[in-house]
C-alpha cells in the first residue's frame, strides 16, 4: 500500500488556486471543517499516476505567515504545529506568474519552514498574452525550490505538475532545508535556539514563528506561553517588518534577473473597463442592472424548475394517496416524508442559478469592484461591499442568499449579513401578503395610476429593508470583532471565468445544500406533520365524531365531507392544542387560536400558512389564495359575533410576517454557515421578538 | 503627503506608513516603501480609493490611505 501523502495547497488570493485544485481533483472533493473555526477546508484526493494518489488540501489564501485574519491565521496554526490533522508531507505553490514579486513574498516564507515544496508559476498563457517571459530554470535555481509553468485555464503544463509532485511525496522523509532564505536578527536566532528543546519537532523557523505568534496559536498550553514569554519573545511588528523588508530585497533581483516584460502599462484592458464599471454613476447603474438580472432570475426564471420538481412530488403523492390505504402510513409518507423532501429539493433551482451567476461575478473579477463601490455605505451598517448581493438575493429566497456571504471575509460583517438577510421579504411571503393585504388596503387606484394595494406590497418591502439595515447597525453595535476593519483589497485583472470552476461551485453548493440543511428540514417536516396529524386519541375521537354529525345533518357532499372532518382533526391535533395554547401570548396581537395554528405550521415555510387557514376553515387545502381570502372575510368571532378578520388583525399579521424568522429552512441553513445552532437561535428570537412587537404595536394602537 | 492628498491620475512614491497595525499588511501585500502609487479614481464623496500601486490595482478607505505617507 502507498502511503497517503498529504498536499497542502498554498498561494495568495486571486493566485487561480481553486482552478488547480479543481483541475487535480475534479469531483473528488469534500467539505470539511479547519479545527476551532468555521472556515470550511476543502479536501480532495488527486491521482498523480495510475496507482499514485494524494490528499490534497486547500487552505484560505493567503499574503504571509503574518496573519491579520482568521482565515488567514489557519495557515500559521497548522504549519508551525507538526501534529496538526492537516500538517502536510509536502507543500504545492501556486503564484501568478504576472505578479510573481508580491507571489513569491509567502513562497520563501513557506520555503524556510523546512517542508519540501513544489513552485507552480501559475497563468502561463495570461502571461503569454501580455508578451511576459519566464526563465523558471533561474528562478528554480535561484530559490532552491523545484519549479513548473502551468495554467489553471488551459491545463497546460498539468503531467509535468503530477510528475513533480509525486516525486516531491516520494522524497519528502529525505528533504532536509539548505539555507533558510530569512537571515535570522540574532533575536530570532536566540529564540530559535531556546525554543529548540521545548519544540524539538520544529525547524529553527517555525519556532521563530512560535515566538512571533504565540500569543495567539492554539496549540499551545499556557505553560508552553509562559516560558516563550520569558525565554524568546520576539517584539512581532518589528521583526516582522524586517524579515519582509529583507525577504522583499531578496526577491526583487531575482525576478528582474528572470522575468522580461514588455513595458510596464499592465492591462490596459482591465483599465477600459473599470473606466466605465466603477464609474460614480455608470459603475451604480451597471451594478444594479447586474442584480436585477439576479433578481429575476432567481425570481422568474427559477420558478420553471421549481414548477417540474413541484409536479413531481404532487404526481409521486397521487400514486401514493391511489395505491395505499389510508392510514397513518400513508400520511406520513405523503404528508411528512414526501413534503419533506419536496421541501428541500424545491429550492435548488434557486440556490443552482444564484451561484452559477455569482460564480461568474466572482471568476470574472467584478465582485472585487462591488465592493468597492459599496463598501462604504455597507460599512455604516456594519455591513460589507458583498453584503449587497446577499441583500439583493434575498428577495427572493434567504437560503441562497445566506449561502452567498461565504464570499465575505471579514467574519463579523459576514455574520451580521447572515442575520439580518431573512428580514428582506422573500417570494414566499408573496402569497401570505396576498391574502391578508385585501384586507387592510382596497383596491383602488391612488394618484391617478397606483394602485394601492400595490402601493402596500412595496411599502412591507420596504418595511424589511428597513428593519434589516436598522438591524445590522444595531448587531454592529453589539458585537465585538478582534479583527479590525480595514479594506486593502487587491482588484484583480479582469478574466473570462473559467467554467469548469463555475460548475463545480454551483455543485458543491447544491450538494452542501440538500445534504446538510436539508437533514434538518427534513426532520422538521415529520415533526410538523406529527403535531398537525395527531393528538390527544380522546379529541381526535370527538373531532372525528362532530365532524360525522355535521356531515350527516348538513348532508355534505364527499368533497365538503372531507374538508370538514380535516377541519375538525387539525383542531383537536396537537398542533390544534399548542394554537390555544399559545392563544393568550398572540391574543394581545389580534389573533385567535387558528391563527395560531397557522403560524405553528407555517414555520415550515411561510406560504404553508395559505394551506393551514383553507384546511382550518374546512375550504381544502389545495385552494387558492383567493378562496382563502373569501372564507376568511366571512368569518366571525364566535363570542362577539364580529368579524374575525378586521383590517387591523390583518395588518398586524402582516407585519408579524415581515419580521417574523416563520422558515425553517433558512434557519438550518443559518445553522450550517455560522456552524452553530447558538446564531441560528439568536437569528430565530431576536426575528420573532421584532415581529410581536411590531404586530403588538400595529393592534394596540389602531385596535 | 498622503494619498488624500493625491489628485486623479498623480503619480507618487511610498515613503512610509504612519500605523504600525496596517503595517505589516501593506507589507504582506507588496505595498512598501519605493512602490508607486497612481489614483485613478475615488467613489462618491471621496470614501474609496482605486489606486494603481505598481503592476496592481487595489482599492483602500480614506482611512487607510491617509496612513501611506507619499512623496
Amino acid at each position: 500500500m502507498q502511503k497517503n501523502y498529504k498536499i497542502a495547497l498554498l498561494g495568495n488570493p486571486n493566485a487561480g488556486k481553486s482552478s488547480v485544485f479543481n483541475l487535480l481533483t475534479g469531483m473528488r472533493q469534500k467539505i470539511g471543517n479547519f479545527p476551532g473555526v468555521t472556515v470550511d477546508k476543502k479536501l480532495g484526493t488527486a491521482l498523480l499516476a495510475p496507482d499514485f494518489s494524494v490528499t490534497l488540501i486547500d487552505f484560505p489564501g493567503t499574503y504571509s505567515l503574518f496573519p491579520t485574519s482568521s482565515d488567514e491565521r489557519i495557515v500559521t496554526n497548522t504549519f508551525t504545529n507538526p501534529q496538526d490533522e492537516n500538517y502536510p508531507d509536502a507543500i504545492l505553490y501556486i503564484a501568478d506568474i504576472t505578479q510573481l514579486e508580491k507571489h513569491l513574498l509567502l513562497l520563501s516564507q513557506v520555503h524556510d519552514l523546512g517542508l519540501p515544496v513544489l513552485l507552480a508559476l501559475n497563468m502561463a498563457d495570461a502571461a503569454r498574452a501580455d508578451k511576459i517571459e519566464i526563465d523558471e530554470k533561474s528562478i528554480s535555481k535561484q530559490l532552491g525550490v523545484k519549479t513548473v509553468v502551468i495554467s489553471g485555464r488551459t491545463a497546460e503544463g498539468m503531467q509535468d505538475l503530477k510528475r513533480e509532485l509525486k516525486e516531491i511525496c516520494e522524497t519528502s522523509g529525505d528533504y532536509i532545508l539548505g539555507k533558510t532564505f530569512l537571515r535570522f536578527s540574532d533575536e530570532e536566532k536566540n529564540a530559535a535556539k531556546n525554543l529548540r528543546e521545548k519544540f524539538s519537532q520544529q525547524s529553527d523557523y517555525q519556532r521563530v514563528l512560535i515566538a512571533h505568534h504565540y500569543k495567539k496559536l492554539p496549540f499551545l498550553t499556557e505553560a508552553d506561553r509562559a516560558f516563550i514569554e520569558q525565554n524568546a519573545p520576539l517584539e512581532s511588528l518589528k521583526h516582522q517588518v524586517r524579515g519582509t523588508m529583507q525577504r522583499f530585497e531578496r526577491i526583487e533581483p531575482l525576478v528582474r534577473s528572470s522575468v522580461t516584460r514588455p513595458g510596464d502599462a499592465p492591462d490596459a484592458l482591465t483599465d477600459k473597463i473599470d473606466d466605465i464599471v466603477t464609474h460614480r454613476v455608470w459603475g451604480l447603474l451597471i451594478f444594479f442592472g447586474l442584480m436585477l438580472l439576479v433578481f429575476q432570475a432567481i425570481f422568474a426564471w427559477a420558478t420553471v424548475p421549481m414548477d417540474w420538481i413541484d409536479a413531481i412530488f404532487g404526481g409521486l403523492t397521487e400514486v401514493v394517496n391511489d395505491n395505499l390505504p389510508d392510514n397513518w402510513f400513508r400520511s406520513l409518507l405523503t404528508d411528512g416524508v414526501i413534503a419533506g423532501v419536496a421541501g428541500v429539493l424545491i429550492f435548488i433551482p434557486q440556490i443552482a442559478i444564484l451561484f452559477f451567476l455569482i460564480s461568474i461575478l466572482e471568476e470574472s473579477g467584478y465582485m472585487a469592484r462591488a465592493v468597492y463601490l459599496f463598501d462604504n455605505l455597507m460599512r455604516r451598517f456594519g455591513l460589507n461591499g458583498r453584503s449587497v448581493v446577499g441583500l439583493v438575493s434575498g428577495t427572493a429566497c434567504a437560503i441562497p442568499a445566506i449561502m452567498s456571504t461565504r464570499t465575505i471575509s471579514n467574519r463579523k460583517e459576514r455574520l451580521i449579513t447572515i442575520m439580518v438577510t431573512p428580514l428582506i421579504s422573500c417570494s414566499a411571503r408573496i402569497p401570505v401578503y396576498t391574502v391578508l393585504i385585501a384586507f387592510v388596503v382596497p383596491s383602488v387606484t391612488v394618484w391617478g395610476i397606483f394602485n394601492a394595494q400595490g402601493l402596500a406590497f412595496m411599502g412591507l418591502y420596504l418595511l424589511g429593508i428597513i428593519a434589516a439595515l436598522a438591524s445590522a447597525w444595531v448587531f454592529k453595535k453589539i458585537l465585538k470583532s478582534e479583527e479590525t476593519s480595514f479594506l486593502l483589497l487587491e482588484l484583480p485583472v479582469y478574466r473570462r471565468p473559467i467554467m469548469k470552476n463555475v460548475f463545480l461551485t454551483v455543485y458543491e453548493k447544491t450538494k452542501t445544500f440538500v445534504i446538510e440543511a436539508g437533514k434538518v428540514i427534513f426532520v422538521i417536516s415529520i415533526i410538523l406533520w406529527f403535531l398537525a396529524s395527531y393528538g390527544p386519541t380522546k379529541a381526535m375521537n370527538e373531532a372525528t365524531a362532530e365532524a360525522a354529525q355535521v356531515i350527516e345533518t348538513e348532508q355534505l357532499t364527499d368533497q365538503a365531507a372531507d374538508n370538514v372532518l380535516a377541519a375538525k382533526k387539525i383542531e383537536a391535533s396537537y398542533a390544534g392544542h399548542l394554537g390555544k395554547f399559545i392563544e393568550p401570548a398572540i391574543e394581545p396581537l389580534g389573533f385567535d387560536w387558528k391563527i395560531g395554528i397557522a403560524l405553528i405550521t407555517s414555520f415550515a415555510a411561510r406560504e404553508v400558512f395559505v394551506g393551514t387557514m383553507a384546511t382550518i376553515y374546512s375550504i381544502g387545502s389545495d385552494s387558492d389564495e383567493f378562496a382563502v381570502r373569501d372564507k376568511l372575510r366571512e368569518a366571525k368571532n364566535p363570542k362577539t359575533g364580529l368579524p374575525v378578520y378586521t383590517w387591523v388583525t390583518s395588518l398586524s399579521l402582516l407585519i408579524f410576517y415581515v419580521f417574523a424568522m416563520q422558515c425553517m429552512s433558512t434557519l438550518a441553513v443559518t445553522k450550517r454557515e455560522t456552524k452553530s445552532w447558538k446564531w441560528a437561535g439568536i437569528q430565530f428570537i431576536f426575528m420573532t421578538a421584532l415581529a410581536y412587537l411590531g404586530s403588538l404595536f400595529v393592534f394596540q394602537t389602531f385596535g | 503627503m498622503n494619498i488624500r492628498d493625491l489628485k486623479i491620475g498623480e503619480q507618487k512614491t511610498v515613503v512610509c506608513f504612519n500605523c504600525e497595525n496596517i503595517c505589516g499588511k501593506l507589507l504582506c501585500m507588496g505595498v512598501k516603501p519605493g512602490c508607486k502609487i497612481t489614483l485613478l479614481r475615488k467613489t462618491n464623496f471621496d470614501k474609496t480609493f482605486y489606486l494603481r500601486i505598481d503592476g496592481s490595482r487595489m482599492a483602500v478607505r480614506a482611512d487607510e490611505a491617509a496612513k501611506i505617507e507619499l512623496m
